[in-house]
């Protein structure tokens, strides 16, 4: 047969697209009922209709990327992992009960049993995209990912005890090296990516996050921390229990209208703050990747995922308000029925119970429901969205020079289970 | 176009072999003997059978499918809108999966190994663990288990208005109460030391926590006429303590709870822990195990010599004033049916002395009234 050549993709420059096609919103509806109704087995399936669709929607050159997992796969994936997370972990419980005699032992055994799950969900998570990758492809060719999950893991565990030590400050570098390891280790078809980013790079923004976050429980704390200095307070941080000295009211203290409102401004700042990063960040490291003579650009600004940040935060503040006006009509008019009821004793406490319970819990699934397609439709999509069209892939000529990987593929996916991968 | 139509055989498209992410245009003619893909000028590179012929996506919005061949890594994108409809017509298969699945068989042996596994827990292992409960926990352990749970069910009985007097401790009442409770608890053989506490709630119940602790509430002292009412019910949770129903309970039920938690997708089955609080409130120990604690608070008081006749009636009265169905709680619920429960505390022989003087009883229905 002819080897296939000439017409390719079309210019120096091709911009990532995403078409955004209709039924998301039926989707995430068909996916949020069946794993209702299923008690949680159907999470497989919907991840993986969830994945088809995002997938599809991310064009190149005119061709969208396919996800071909099945949801027969994670959840095999799963019944793996619980035949053997089940026991460990009743294993473990045993151990540690057993132990309660002796404080230092049982400590021990908490101890390497958390580390363990941490270290798992590591494993998980690196497996997880391995196994996204695996089941990607565009033009009929494969991605995937090589590397070590145990080198992975060290590289984790190193520099996760580098930015504990310095109380977040070296969080870019730990951010940077992980990517690096995932990125370098990322394969389409026979190439693989190769990027070039330094910790440092990030250094900036990260400070405007901590900043962010520093200030305001700087500005709460210090006014009062003569107050907070106070015997009991420091009695209640140190040893956790009220102390005989009896601690100073809220109201007492020299600004207690600073330690009301900043920390709560300190984590509204903060949560945006992140958001803010994580794309910055991406911007980053996504301009730093090269696919063999392929180079990607990205345009994406923090300050998009910030507004995208506050417009759910605008659509879960009018569900609470919703919320509010359903449960004062219902209050109005179940109130007055069930105390004449109670007065008339024409029903059993039992029942008024029985039909409560039957008001709320449709009540409670369609609140979960409607938050759930405003935290996609509003949040994750947009900035998806968002990622992708502010990509651009310069020197896209070079893509008909990219051969189908001779690798054998990745078989399950494992991490998919516990619900740990994002998407 | 109007549908009655036959739709086109033979569409532009573009496709890629599956070896490298370039693209060709292409022209793809669907036949009786399939799908042929073949050059502009004509020269053929595919012919996919019409059973092997995938759907893998779209239709996009503007009508454009991709194809693949079943088990192959080609594509075939078609932009034309009749494609799928003729392809709907030829390919029966279109729609099927692409055959990269695992199968059915390895779930199948892997599901067995999963539900095996969880089976051996909850049938095996936890009730095990639960039945030698006293041997692998520690009393520190149990204790502040049940002050734990003590808390929890305090937060969720106590009206409001008495969160500050939560736990009733007038001096004269608790001093009456340990009078009811020194006979009977003389004859136990606990781990630990009884510790009962009265609780300032309407509820009509009595609770035995894990760590050898009882919470008695207000409700129950109301509806007591006199002090053997009362022993009866303290014995009967003493009895509960004695065989260990709560530990038990405890562990069985969270382990399970924990177990529910992972298949559901929690690895650290934290919403289990805080189920197995509520579930001393609400559950019964099981008939076997109400019967046990009757026949426990029956012996317990002849041996302290006290009359059991207002025992059984107590539960007659129960029965007659709140009826079986009507009380939500465990200690009183319909394990087994009350009015048989006063039977059998009635069978036991008669005679024997009041628990508490007149005078100590008034004490104790006071308990709650403040100092």
């Amino acid at each position: 047969m002819a080897e296939l050549t000439g017409v390719v993709g079309t210019a120096a420059h091709e911009r990532v697209g995403y078409e955004g096609r209709r039924g998301l919103v039926g989707l995430l509806s068909k996916n949020y009922f069946l794993t209702l109704i299923t008690i949680g087995i159907y999470r497989f399936w919907a991840a993986t209709r969830l994945r088809r669709y995002l997938w599809s929607n991310i064009r190149i050159g005119g061709d969208g990327l396919e996800y071909t997992g099945t949801g027969r796969e994670l959840f095999l994936g799963f019944l793996v992992a619980l035949a053997v997370l089940a026991p460990l972990s009743i294993a473990y419980i045993l151990a540690y009960r057993l132990s309660l005699g002796s404080p230092v032992l049982a400590a021990s055994i908490q101890g390497v049993y958390f580390l363990a799950l941490f270290i798992f969900m590591q494993v998980a998570l690196f497996r997880s995209r391995r196994y996204r990758l695996s089941r990607t492809t565009w033009r009929g060719i494969y991605a995937s990912q090589t590397g070590s999950t145990w080198h992975y893991c060290g590289l984790f565990l190193g520099y996760g005890l580098l930015t504990v030590v310095t109380l977040g400050v070296a969080l870019p570098w730990m951010h940077v090296a992980l990517a690096r390891y995932k990125l370098n280790n990322t394969c389409f078809g026979n190439r693989s990516m190769h990027v070039e980013a330094k910790g440092s790079a990030l250094f900036g923004r990260w400070l405007v996050v901590m900043a962010v976050i520093a200030i305001p429980l700087a500005l709460a704390i210090v006014p009062n921390l003569s107050a907070l200095l106070h015997p009991a307070y420091v009695d209640i941080a140190v040893t956790g229990k009220k102390s005989a000295a009896a601690a100073p009211k809220m109201l007492e203290l020299p600004h207690p209208i600073l330690l009301a409102i900043f920390p709560a401004l300190s984590v509204i700042l903060g949560v945006l703050a992140l958001i803010w990063y994580r794309i910055e960040a991406f911007r980053y490291l996504a301009s730093r990747v090269g696919l063999g003579t392929m180079q990607l650009n990205s345009d994406a600004r923090g300050m998009i995922g910030v507004g995208q940040v506050l417009l759910f935060g605008l659509g879960m503040i009018g569900l609470s308000i919703a919320m509010g006006l359903v449960f004062a009509v219902l209050g109005v008019i179940a109130v007055p029925i069930v105390k004449a009821a109670i007065v008339g004793k024409t029903i059993a406490p039992q029942t008024i119970g029985l039909v409560a319970v039957a008001v709320m819990l449709p009540v409670y699934v369609i609140l979960l429901w409607v938050i759930q397609l405003i935290t996609y439709c509003w949040l994750w999509i947009p900035i998806i969205k968002h990622l992708a069209t502010t990509l651009d892939i310069t020197n896209f000529a070079a893509v008909s020079d990219i051969a189908q990987s001779t690798q054998p593929r990745q078989k399950l996916g494992i991490a998919d289970s516990f619900e740990l991968g994002a998407f | 176009m109007a549908l009655s139509e036959p739709p086109r055989l033979a569409w532009p498209g573009r496709y890629s072999d599956g070896r490298t992410a370039a693209f060709i245009r292409v022209e793809a003619r669907i036949g009786e003997d399939g799908l042929s893909i073949a050059d502009e000028d004509g020269t053929r590179r595919e012919n996919w059978r019409r059973d092997e012929v995938r759907l893998v996506d779209g239709p996009d919005a503007s009508g454009a499918i991709r194809l693949g061949r079943r088990g192959g890594d080609a594509r075939l994108s078609v932009a034309d809108g009749d494609a799928l409809r003729a392809l709907e017509l030829h390919c029966a298969s279109l729609r099927k999966s692409m055959g990269n699945e695992s199968s059915w068989r390895v779930v199948a042996i892997w599901s067995g190994a999963a539900l095996a596994a969880l089976a051996f827990l909850i049938f095996g292992l936890i009730p095990f663990l639960a039945d030698h409960a006293s041997e692998w926990v520690s009393p520190r352990l149990e204790t502040q288990l049940g002050d734990q749970l003590a808390d929890f069910i305090m937060r969720f009985t106590v009206a409001s208005e008495d969160k500050d007097h939560a736990e009733c401790t007038n001096a004269r009442g608790r001093a009456a109460l340990g009078q009811l409770i020194a006979p009977l608890e003389a004859e136990l053989a606990l781990r630990d030391k009884l510790r009962v506490r009265v609780i300032n709630s309407k509820m009509l119940n009595a609770i035995a926590l894990p760590g050898d602790e009882i919470l008695v509430f207000k409700g129950l002292i109301d509806f007591t006429r006199e002090p053997n009412e009362l022993a009866g019910v303290l014995g009967h949770e003493m009895g509960h303590l004695q065989l260990e129903h709560p530990m038990r309970l405890v562990i069985r039920e969270s382990g399970t709870a924990f177990l529910i938690g992972l298949v559901m997708g929690d690895i650290f089955g934290g919403s289990a822990i805080s189920l197995a609080g509520t579930e001393l409130l609400v559950t019964s120990f099981g008939r076997d195990a109400e019967s046990a604690a009757d026949a426990q608070a029956v012996t317990l008081m002849r041996e302290a010599g006290l009359d059991v006749a207002p025992f059984g009636a107590f539960f007659a009265r129960l029965n007659a004033e709140k009826g079986d169905g009507d009380i939500p709680i465990p200690f009183l619920r319909t394990h087994p049916p009350n009015d048989q429960r006063a039977k059998l505390i009635q069978a036991a022989p008669a005679g024997g002395a009041q628990a508490l003087t007149q005078a100590a009883w008034r004490d104790l229905k006071a308990i709650c009234d403040p100092d």
